[in-house]
């Protein structure tokens, strides 16, 4: 019986060990790709700043209006929803699912329009499973977006908007906090709200063609880039939580590991001494 | 000539950061060239070379829309895209022309022909900048 049990503990430190190779590995590799996801996001934010100023600018320099700031009906939304790509990263999706999942429903709770455009193969399979009103798909872009990408999402999103398909937009993305914390969270696209009025820099400034042209033409770099911002966040916070929990994954294994050495020892010791006994008491009873 | 500050930044770098004495770039209305010590300005730019003079010759880049801002001395150009003329790849250009003339042939909808026009503009922008260093 030792024997039998012996081999099934080694078996199992076996198995066990591979797992732990493969968490170890892929550990390692979320930790290096959260690293270029932080750097690209950080690159990313001086240009978004500089058309966000401008559009304060533009917004406490006029007596203006814009189809992009008024706030109308607000009955239909299209929500934008940013996951991941793939699993195996802790509560990352399930996290911002579930509050896309709730803004959703409460939409359509006060008799809203709703239209899901979702970024990323897990948001994408996501609402294709249950019954929403999914116009756009994106999967399997994140890792590889680039700002052409980007800037065609945002040109569709600004000619429905325009075409009155929906008269508000928002996004629901996870957040970088920190490597131990990533949160999801609602933004509101569209129409542009919390513009800084408050600063007021140089009133002579020279608009061309007007203020309000400029300030139209600008809306969908502006959206292209606060889904670029947003997606590269959420790339971020994905490495970040799948490092993490491919690290208690990989510690996990390693105490698994640990107590079953314990059973396999435990076991070729009474082996032994079984096997001693019987030496033993043979030789006993030979003499 | 006096030179001015440039800054050009797009959503993945900082492009280009100096100084020059002149730049030439397209808004909807035409060619606009900006000197030092320009009155602030800003305007939406459309999808065209831009020229950034270096002694006595420009370098030119291949800017696809975006924004400038003139202030103090200091002009900022925010672009999704810029590239430098000898930087362009000619062939994914030459590719993304070729689709989207199909596309304008076969459009579907209104949306759809403008949007390919504008593809259309983008890449026969990066075919003439390539075209001409």
């Amino acid at each position: 019986m030792a024997t039998a049990n012996m081999k099934d503990v080694k078996r199992r430190i076996k198995s066990v060990e591979s797992t732990m190779q493969i968490t170890k590995a892929m550990q390692l590799v979320a930790s290096s790709k959260l690293r270029r996801a932080k750097d690209r996001a950080v690159a990313a934010q001086p240009f978004f700043q500089t058309l966000y100023d401008t559009m304060c600018d533009i917004s406490a320099d006029y007596n203006f209006t814009s189809v992009f700031t008024k706030k109308k009906f607000l009955n239909s939304t299209l929500l934008v929803v940013i996951a991941g790509d793939r699993g195996l990263a802790g509560g990352f999706n399930h996290n911002v699912l579930k509050m896309a999942q709730e803004e959703a429903d409460k939409i359509l709770a006060t008799g809203g329009e709703l239209r899901v455009m979702a970024i990323g193969k897990k948001a994408v399979e996501f609402f294709e499973k249950r019954n929403y009103d999914l116009t756009d798909k994106y999967p399997g872009i994140a890792e590889t977006i680039t700002t052409d990408d980007m800037m065609d999402i945002a040109e569709i999103i600004v000619e429905r908007f325009r075409s009155r398909d929906f008269d508000k937009v928002e996004l629901i993305y996870t957040t970088f906090v920190s490597a131990m914390t990533q949160e999801p969270m609602k933004l509101q696209i569209l129409p542009v709200e919390n513009l800084d009025k408050a600063k007021k820099t140089n009133a002579a400034t020279i608009y061309d063609p007007s203020p309000e042209e400029v300030f139209d033409g600008m809306i969908p770099d502006y959206i292209g880039g606060m889904l670029y911002s947003a997606i590269l966040d959420s790339f971020a916070s994905e490495q970040a939580s799948r490092r993490t929990a491919m690290e208690s994954a990989t510690d996990n294994a390693g105490e698994m590991i640990d107590k079953l050495s314990l059973l396999y020892n435990r076991a070729r010791q009474a082996q032994i001494t079984q096997e001693i006994t019987e030496i033993s008491s043979a030789s006993i009873g030979r003499d | 000539m006096k030179p001015f500050s440039l800054k050009i930044i797009t959503p993945e770098k900082l492009f280009f950061e100096g100084e020059t004495e002149q730049l030439i770039v397209k808004t909807a209305a035409g060619d606009i060239g900006i000197l030092a010590d320009h009155v602030p300005y800003v305007a939406n730019l459309v999808s065209s070379p831009l020229r950034i003079r270096e002694g006595e010759a420009f370098k030119e880049a291949a800017i696809s829309g975006g924004l400038m801002r003139v202030a103090s001395n200091e002009v900022v150009i925010v672009t999704p895209a810029v590239e430098w003329a000898e930087d362009i790849d000619v062939v994914r250009a030459q590719k993304a022309k070729e689709l989207a003339e199909r596309k304008i042939k076969q459009h579907e909808s209104e949306k759809e022909f403008e949007r390919a026009e504008q593809k259309l503009r983008r890449a026969m922008n990066r075919l003439v900048v390539a075209g001409r260093k």
